[in-house]
């Protein structure tokens, strides 16, 4: 009978796959276009962008559901974030919680890995919609990215950040970088962490996406109450360990034996 | 006489990073800054890239792929900056 489970998800997300090629060369194209289109107020724009990415990731997250592909629920999140700008940082489990996030967040902006952010094709929905580009390798271009940060949470955006950089391991988390706790201190902003599960584990770093598990996913996102830079007298160092302990300790309760 | 580029750099990082617990006579010319070594971090490059700038007026490009070898320690530093300014005095 698992066997019949993983094989009806492992044909859904062919199926999806196919679907996506098919259709998203449409949609990009569709979205370069309306680059050219001269608006008064880019906000506007940004937001309905975003509101198209947000409905986009939820038709897609309430598919996945429905075929029973991910069991996924965020209706608890939306009442716990703030609806000033805040800073957004998150473990990162599986790449399915970036489109939940999207799904579930309004006014969310994001940094972008640069190999996709500078794919032609992508670029004008992502620049529209106040995404920014992640910072490459080297110190100025984190300076870059960190006026990007500081610039959209001052035109009103919440934006996520990843602060493993990277996928979270099967056992606890990556060490944090500090870049996302920079940013909310130079904008003086709160932090709000969250703590993302997905059980058994999908699209993480060992299990791609031709290797759904057995047992249907989970998927889970909640927030932790909202951390001020000023708090921590404004520093960044000090944000950053108090986070990564608040994050530590909550997904220590879900799976004691998981976070070392 | 005059004080090595190495040494300047070690009371730069003291001093601009604010390091309370270490010396600049402690810090190894050719042991790691990031990671393992110092446990330096992205921000404390950022804040040492404006830092050498000010000091010996070089600059790294944003996508130098080099900026991981340029920063991994004091002597490649010192090397990074003895060349750029060698290329800057040439004819």
């Amino acid at each position: 009978m698992l066997f019949l489970t993983r094989a009806w998800r492992l044909g859904i997300v062919v199926m999806l796959l196919a679907l996506y090629f098919a259709a998203a060369p449409f949609g990009y194209a569709l979205f370069t276009c309306l680059r050219f289109v001269p608006v008064r107020d880019r906000e506007k724009r940004a937001h309905r962008l975003q509101g198209i990415l947000r409905f986009a990731f939820g038709t897609m997250h309430a598919a996945l559901h429905s075929l029973r592909v991910v069991d996924f629920d965020t209706r608890d999140l939306r009442t716990q974030i703030p609806d000033t700008p805040c800073v957004l940082v998150a473990n990162h489990p599986t790449l399915m919680d970036v489109s939940a996030l999207y799904a579930s967040v309004p006014h969310l902006s994001s940094a972008v890995k640069p190999a996709i952010f500078r794919r032609f094709w992508v670029r004008p929905l992502l620049e529209q919609a106040a995404q920014f580009q992640g910072a490459s390798p080297g110190p100025l271009d984190l300076q870059r990215m960190l006026d990007d940060c500081v610039d959209r949470l001052r035109r009103g955006y919440r934006v996520l950040l990843f602060p493993e950089g990277t996928r979270s391991p099967a056992q606890g988390l990556a060490p944090f970088g500090r870049s996302a706790f920079e940013a909310a201190v130079r904008a003086e902003v709160p932090v709000v962490p969250l703590i993302i599960s997905c059980t058994p584990r999908w699209l993480s770093k060992e299990q791609g996406l031709l290797r759904p598990p057995r047992a249907l996913p989970r998927l889970r996102l909640r927030a932790l109450e909202a951390i001020h830079p000023r708090s921590v007298g404004s520093c960044s160092r000090a944000l950053r360990d108090v986070v990564t302990e608040a994050i530590r300790k909550e997904l220590k309760k879900d799976a004691p034996l998981a976070v070392e | 006489m005059s004080e090595s580029i190495e040494d300047r750099l070690k009371k730069l990082i003291v001093e601009t990073l604010a390091l309370e617990d270490v010396k600049p006579e402690e810090i190894e010319t050719e042991a790691p800054l990031f990671g393992e070594g110092l446990g330096l971090d992205s921000i404390d490059a950022l804040e040492l890239a404006l830092a050498l700038h000010e000091a010996f007026g070089v600059k790294t490009a944003p996508d130098d792929e080099r900026n991981r070898e340029i920063f991994y320690s004091v002597k490649s530093l010192a090397d990074f900056i003895r060349e750029s300014q060698g290329s800057k005095t040439e004819p």
